[in-house]
């Protein structure tokens, strides 16, 4: 389970983070839509430990994950599957992780062939396809199946079979009882991935609650979106 | 502490999972070769020139300094390896999946720390081995004589042990800076600046300056005995700077910056200030703390 509570984040004078709080339950896929620059990235990091907050709690399974006993266990995440050394081989970015957290090498076999890169495996990382780079982080969040998982933007780059398998996948770990929270700026990519969302515009939440409630009122789902994240311009949501 | 070593392990996944490793390596071998090819050639081609009767009692007197001293250059590759090892992390953006693989920061900056000591103190051996190998065939027959140079009492054990822990600290030193920097191109500046820029500025000032103002030599000539390019030169026992002790029992400087006889401040050059090896051995002990604090907490404290 994810809790956000109060947090806020400035970059000097950028506010990027402006008290937020939310929660993303075991069992479901939470969805974390807004548009670009809203803050969601910076949400993921703080929650991953990745960056330090100004003020406010963020909390995975009760607490930070940086205090957590078995980390790999705990969370995991993909912010950027770029973020990767590309002369390394796919099987050793993924060994680096196993090595680190002593999980088993078969797990890394494993999860190879569940995004589809086995015969990969010995490929240097830089000669992949965007859409490899995106199965390969998500490989790397799986390794040590996680409680918890944070993708950002996961769908980006995958073409139409990927999404469908991306969101099948997650559809099955939620099953299992494990915390989804994945990222979005396009609502339509999602919609039929997640069962709660939060929507975030300018370091703000403006929404959270069920899919199926949150668009009472509107003629559309994405009518809903573009009217909640809309401040007077939504210029800056249709550029993302 | 088994966590720990899993992420020793992880690091070390890392390192050898690199070709840039490997270069290196191979460079610093290259690095050990080239010394004793230097010293070999000279011993075969000029004995006269640096004072020996003959070959052999050239090599015999080189003993097994032929074999390790090629440590102060192969430091360059490692401390290369060393700056590489973090600064890719950054360039790559790999140090977020490092991070959420071990968020605790603290066992990532000491886990990587241990990995580029290990691997620069063993290849400083391994190093010395293969060019003791290399070194065989050339000195088993030299004017009848077999001058092969076997490690004979503790100073030549304590070459063999010893140099390659200043491959070791130098490493760990650039290390710690390319944790402060992130960068490969600031910390590789910061090393050439500090162990070959600086100590001859402060060598040159040194002479210079007592000349003119004895206390502007005297600061000169101080900084320079503080200075990591001498301190850690501690840990080099065969080189003829920080290790060479004269009749006080005080460990010289280096020793080009003292020839100048004809001046007519000699009398205050001889004077020369310098640290002991202990106590180089101690300054080396507290630059690498210095730095290590400083580069755990900004490692510590940064985002990402
Ligand atoms: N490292 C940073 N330095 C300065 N500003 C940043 C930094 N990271 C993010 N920001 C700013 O914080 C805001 C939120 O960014 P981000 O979390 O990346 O948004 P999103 O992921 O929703 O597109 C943006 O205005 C962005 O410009
Ligand atoms: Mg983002």
């Amino acid at each position: 389970m994810i809790e956000v509570k109060n947090l806020s984040k400035n970059f000097g004078h950028q506010k990027a983070l402006d008290s937020i709080s939310f929660v993303a339950h075991a069992g479901v896929v939470t969805g974390f839509l807004g548009p670009n620059g809203a803050g969601k990235t910076t949400t993921m990091k703080v929650l991953l430990g990745l960056i330090s907050s100004d003020s406010g709690t963020a909390y995975i399974d009760g607490r930070p994950f940086g205090k957590s006993p078995n980390p790999s266990r705990t969370a995991s995440g993909l912010l950027d599957s770029k973020a990767a050394l590309g002369s390394r081989k796919a099987k050793d970015h993924l060994l680096a992780v196993a090595e680190a957290n002593n999980i088993a090498k078969d797990r890394i076999t494993y999860v190879l062939e569940l995004v589809g890169l086995k015969n990969d495996a010995k490929r240097q990382i830089r000669t992949f396809s965007l859409g490899m780079y995106q199965r390969l982080g998500i490989a790397e969040a799986l390794l040590g199946d996680p409680h918890n998982l944070i993708l950002d933007e996961p769908m980006n780059g995958l073409d139409p079979e990927g999404i469908k398998w991306i969101r099948d996948l997650l559809r099955q770990l939620a099953k299992a009882g494990k915390t989804i929270f994945l990222s979005s700026h396009i609502l339509s990519e999602v919609q039929q991935t997640v069962d709660d969302l939060v929507i975030i515009s300018k370091g703000r939440v403006v929404k959270t609650g069920k899919l199926s409630e949150i668009n009472q009122g509107f003629s559309s789902l994405e009518e809903a979106f573009i009217s909640l994240t809309d401040d007077n311009s939504n210029i800056e949501y249709k550029a993302g | 502490m088994n966590k720990f070593l899993y992420v020793c392990k992880s690091e070390f996944v890392k390192l050898r999972s690199i070709k840039v490793t490997y270069a290196c390596s191979i460079i610093a071998l290259l690095c050990y070769w080239l010394i004793a090819a230097g010293v070999i050639i000279l011993g075969f081609t000029s004995p006269g020139t640096v004072g020996k009767s003959n070959t052999a009692s050239f090599f015999v007197d080189a003993g097994f300094n032929l074999v390790v001293s090629g440590a102060g250059t192969a430091v360059i590759a490692v401390v290369i390896l060393a700056i590489l090892l973090m600064s890719t992390e950054y360039s790559s953006g790999s140090i977020t999946s490092t991070l959420i693989a071990t968020p605790n920061r603290t066992m990532v900056f000491w886990a990587k720390t241990v990995i580029i000591f290990i691997y620069s103190y063993v290849l400083g051996i391994i190093c010395s081995i293969l060019t003791w190998l290399v070194c065989v065939p050339f000195m088993i027959n030299v004017d009848g004589q077999n001058v092969i140079p076997y490690p004979n009492g503790l100073a030549d054990w304590a070459m063999f042990f010893g140099n390659p822990l200043y491959m070791g600290f130098v490493a760990i030193f650039c290390y710690f800076i390319a944790v402060i920097f992130k960068t490969k191109a600031i910390p590789l500046v910061t090393y050439f600046v500090l162990f070959f820029i600086l100590p001859s500025l402060l060598a040159v000032a040194t002479s210079t300056a007592y000349q003119i103002n004895q206390i502007v030599g005297k600061v000169a000539n101080v900084c320079l005995a503080f200075a990591p390019s001498e301190t850690f030169k501690a840990f080099i026992f065969s080189n003829e700077g920080a290790f060479v002790t004269n009749s006080n029992d005080n460990l010289l400087f280096t020793t080009k910056q003292i020839s100048v006889d004809d001046l007519p401040a000699n009398k205050l050059l001889s004077q020369v200030f310098s640290l002991t090896h202990i106590s180089a051995t101690v300054v080396t002990i507290l630059w690498l703390a210095l730095l290590c604090i400083l580069a755990l907490n900004i490692f510590k404290k940064r985002n990402i």
